[in-house]
């Protein structure tokens, strides 16, 4: 009963924590990328994935005073539209291929290169796309029916990127089926005292357009992974409760039915701290335990779901040594607290009294 | 040499607003290698008697004394102690820990004086070899019969060279010939270390193995004569 308490509570926390570990990545990649940038789209379409501009818009931007370049995007998705997901599926983003310098860091670019200006029909995978679909460099890639070569491959980031294949504009236009359309628009403010001025510019100029700051993008950030923390935080609070609830039922009902062997042990020189330490030994086991057995079932759970058609190809956990070393403690943690109380009780009872109860 | 003293030990047991005297003044001084035997009824106060000597149980007044030096009652810790550094217990119901093998059950009060694992489990094969249960080590107590048992618990009584074990009706579960090759074991045992010995039991032929004999009655000790000595 112990070890499934401990287990439940163990998959919970571990499948919510792992889902909120890999948003915190996520967000934190996502933040550094649009560090000093603007991210401009159709009015409240941001968090939505954005919604469509005409490429003409493009221009008007960029006659801005104070912007330095603007990348426009297309964004969509690489598989079916329909598919359900939850999480991060894999998506196509469209780049003019001059601006892809501005956009992905050569530092990230593990084999090959970015398409040069003329390049069509060429694409830059993403490390979990890449790894998936078995791609390297010079070899092709069937999207939606296009057959593209392999320009280049990109390091394993822990943000977006990984789960993006980057093409020319053009392309994506054409795959996606949204001609001289595009998502968003990255703005690159030229520095100085009129960076600042810049997002009030382009509301005034343009006023069904949103623009996000990194300030912005941070604030939301910070308040979506409160959210997420404050769920983690309840699966934690209510399946340690379950599990504080397991434990203490089990040990009180050790505690009782060996009371005369915890009388005898007394009687043959066992200190009170002796018996605390005993049973708080048989409990740390029943923690491991449970912790082992939830852990191996999260672990299941993850690697079907994530191969699972409902998923799709979305990923929405992210296993992490400190998820592993946290839920451990916090196993280890919950049953010393259950089976603390018991234990004391235990050990403070009088041996003749506690040998009677045999 | 004297090894424990009882002073004036009094217990007194209250239900509600009745009373019960279960030991009534008693007092008794314990010499090394002396074996003791106090019979008596059941319910006279002998176990009561045993427990409070064995510190097991808190006397309601007097007080004991161990080598001349009083020992302080309310400290459990120090209690604890002075049991698994210089005493020895053989029960009558609760012998052996069901789920701990015979080397495990008689390891224990060396695992609690702080032996290491190795020492203490040789020490337990010893004691199990010279009580005669050296192809039992690893056997559990429902695998054992009542007077193998009863050695293992001698074997544990006496694993951690005790100056005084108490014996609380060592017997009383066994037949008679295996209860009379017990005692002989005991007695043995208990002379090769200049062990002392309390017995306290029901069953008068247990006498003859002891040095001195008490009744008890009502909580009141007195003395009688030792078939020993006569």
């Amino acid at each position: 009963m112990a070890i499934l308490g401990i287990g439940v509570a163990c998959f919970v926390l571990f499948v919510t924590g792992s889902m909120s570990e890999y948003f915190m990545s996520i967000s934190s990649h996502f933040r550094k990328s649009f560090q000093g940038r603007l991210i401009a789209c159709e009015k409240k379409s941001f968090w939505a994935g954005g919604g469509l501009i005409s490429e003409q818009k493009v221009k008007v931007f960029e006659e801005l005073e104070g912007v330095k370049a603007v990348i426009p995007i297309l964004i969509g998705r690489l598989g079916s539209d329909e598919a359900f997901t939850i999480g991060v599926p894999f998506t196509i983003a469209g780049i003019p291929a001059d601006r892809m310098p501005l956009y992905i860091d050569s530092a990230v670019i593990g084999e090959g290169g970015l398409p040069a200006s003329d390049d069509e029909m060429t694409v830059v995978a993403g490390y979990d796309i890449a790894r998936q679909n078995r791609l390297h460099v010079g070899g092709h890639f069937n999207i939606r029916g296009k057959d593209f070569s392999v320009r280049g491959l990109l390091r394993k980031t822990g943000s977006l990127e990984d789960r993006q294949i980057f093409m020319s504009l053009r392309n994506a236009q054409q795959i996606l089926l949204r001609p001289h359309l595009i998502t968003a628009l990255v703005v690159v403010p030229a520095g100085g005292r009129e960076a600042a001025a810049l997002p009030a510019k382009i509301t005034e100029k343009i006023s069904w357009i949103q623009v996000i700051t990194s300030d912005e993008l941070d604030r939301e950030l910070r308040s979506t992974r409160r959210y997420w923390e404050i769920l983690t935080s309840l699966c934690a609070l209510l399946s340690g409760i379950s599990s504080l609830l397991c434990i203490a039922i089990v040990m009180v009902m050790a505690v009782h039915e060996r009371t005369g062997e915890i009388g005898l042990r007394k009687a043959l020189g066992a200190e009170n701290r002796h018996i605390v330490a005993e049973l708080l030994s048989e409990v740390t086991v029943l923690s491991l335990a449970g912790w082992m057995a939830g852990i191996a079932t999260a672990l299941v759970f993850i690697g079907l779901f994530t191969v699972s058609p409902l998923n799709g190809d979305a990923v929405v956990f992210r296993i992490t040594a400190r998820l592993v070393v946290f839920s451990l403690l916090w196993s280890l943690a919950a049953g010393a607290l259950a089976g603390l109380f018991p234990a004391l009780r235990a050990a403070s009872i009088e041996p003749v009294k506690a040998m009677r109860k045999v | 040499m004297e090894v424990l003293r009882a002073e004036s030990l009094v217990k007194v047991y209250r239900r509600g607003a009745h009373s019960i005297n279960a030991v009534a003044d008693v007092s008794l001084s314990i010499s090394q290698g002396e074996c003791i035997c106090v019979l008596g009824r059941s319910g006279s106060g002998k176990t009561t008697l045993l427990n409070m000597l064995g510190l097991l149980l808190a006397p309601t007044s007097g007080r004991i004394l161990m080598a001349g030096k009083e020992i302080d009652l309310s400290a459990p810790a120090g209690l604890a102690a002075l049991r698994r550094e210089h005493f020895g217990f053989i029960f009558q119901d609760f012998t052996l820990i069901p789920h701990l093998s015979a080397e495990e059950n008689v390891a224990l009060p060396l695992k609690y004086a702080g032996v290491g694992r190795e020492k203490r489990y040789a020490r337990a094969r010893e004691m199990l070899e010279r009580v005669g249960l050296g192809g039992r080590l690893g056997f559990k107590w429902d695998e054992l019969s009542g007077g193998e048992a009863q050695r293992v618990a001698i074997a544990r009584a006496m694993v951690n060279r005790p100056r005084l074990i108490f014996a609380d009706e060592p017997t009383s579960e066994l037949d008679s010939e295996t209860s009379r090759s017990l005692l002989e074991l005991l007695t043995e045992l208990r002379n090769e270390a200049g062990t002392s010995l309390l017995i306290v039991s029901h069953d008068r032929d247990i006498a003859s193995y002891a040095d001195r004999v008490f009744r008890m009655k009502d909580g009141a000790l007195s003395s009688e004569p030792s078939d020993k000595a006569q």
